[in-house]
């Protein structure tokens, strides 16, 4: 699930770096290819952050719970 | 539901403060052109839409010399014949008069000799910073290809030479600028590439930095160029306080984004002739993300190729 989530996370990047490009319009391949990438891995960064927040308290509680 | 849409936010924000400075780059270069904006609508200028100041025209472009030009032997064989400057008493002034809408955006190779070229209404000049190393020579000929395929040549328009805004590439001979006039845009721009003019080129640069202000002086300097001036009054070329023309080539990397600049100037100058811009040559949002990622793209992918 956790890797679905992901995937997901990655799609929705690479459509919004589609999006950038078909705006920018760069001339190279690179260029294309870096603005795609700079978008996957910010909507996978974007996705482990909120991962990474959310799931902190929960194991925070947990963690109490157990105490 | 919820959860994805907030993560959504986060994604486009994360993006927005990724971009952020390229949107302020954008914004810090632009915001004299907001002024003038402001300026014009409360009352200055002609028709312009945007980043324009009133006062002059296109005029000849520096005060002192250039008495000829050589116009390029359809033979090419490196000869050329001498064009006498207008016979008129008053230069400047018959130039800004017949700028004044019906100018003609052309383009010179030009060498010291044949500067300035004060027969013209009115010039510019394509200023680098230096001349091209192995390295970024392919960048400069980009750039030659882009101006040769946007700007006719002056010998290819219908319109006297004082009726002619002319951007002049600079070279280091006359011969030099002769033989790359009277050759096909490629091949020209192979020789005017390198002979580039660096001394008219400094030399412009120097005087533009007198005229700007502290942060238009810091962006010559910290930006790779080249650079695009103009003058108004082009006698004023040197002066403190003197209006400039410019535009920034620094993030052009094909000879595609180099021509769409000089489009944009050739339709700038041609449209507001009886205008003057006191800022930079405006830029979109979209040329500026697609200038970087052409600029660096070979670089960091390569660079996350080797890990």
């Amino acid at each position: 699930m956790e890797w679905l989530s992901y995937g997901a996370w990655g799609a929705f990047g690479l459509l919004v770096g589609i999006g950038l490009v078909t705006y920018a319009s760069p001339d190279t391949r690179a260029g294309v290819g870096l603005l795609l990438v700079i978008c996957l891995a910010l909507s996978l960064i974007a996705r482990g952050v909120w991962g990474w927040a959310t799931a902190r308290p929960e194991k925070e509680q947990a963690d109490k719970d157990e105490g | 539901m919820r959860q994805f849409f907030i993560t959504a936010a986060i994604g486009v924000l994360t993006s927005v403060a990724f971009l952020s400075p390229c949107l302020a780059q954008s914004q810090d270069t632009y915001s004299r052109d907001d002024d003038e904006d402001e300026e014009e609508e409360s009352g200055g200028g002609g028709g312009g839409s945007s980043g324009y100041s009133t006062g002059g025209g296109w005029s000849t472009y520096g005060d002192t010399g250039g008495d000829y030009i050589f116009v390029p032997d359809s033979s090419g064989n490196g000869r050329g014949v001498v064009i006498s400057p207008p016979q008129t008493a008053d230069r400047d002034v018959a130039s800004a008069q017949s700028g004044a809408g019906e100018g003609r955006a052309t383009r010179i190779f030009a060498g010291p000799g044949m500067f300035p070229p004060e027969h013209f209404a009115a010039y510019a000049i394509v200023a680098f910073k230096s001349r091209p190393l192995p390295s970024d020579r392919d960048r400069f000929v980009s750039i030659c290809q882009g101006y040769v395929a946007a700007i006719l040549a002056y010998t290819e328009v219908e319109v006297p030479l004082d009726q002619q805004l002319v951007t002049v590439w600079p070279v280091s001979h006359d011969y030099v600028a002769v033989a790359a006039m009277s050759e096909s845009g490629l091949t020209g721009c192979d020789k005017a590439v390198d002979e580039y003019g660096l001394a008219t080129s400094l030399a412009a640069l120097e005087d533009a930095r007198a005229a700007l202000d502290a942060d238009d002086i810091e962006t010559l300097q910290d930006r790779r160029g080249p650079f695009v001036l103009a003058w108004s009054p082009t006698h004023q070329k040197g002066a403190q306080d003197a209006l400039i023309l410019r535009m920034d080539l620094s993030g052009v990397e094909t000879a595609i984004q180099a021509r769409e600049k000089f489009e944009a100037w050739r339709d700038e100058i041609e449209a507001k002739q009886d205008l003057w811009i006191d800022g930079w040559k405006e830029d979109t949002l979209s040329d500026t993300i697609g200038n970087w990622a052409d600029r660096w793209g070979n670089e960091i992918l390569s660079f996350l190729g080797k890990d």
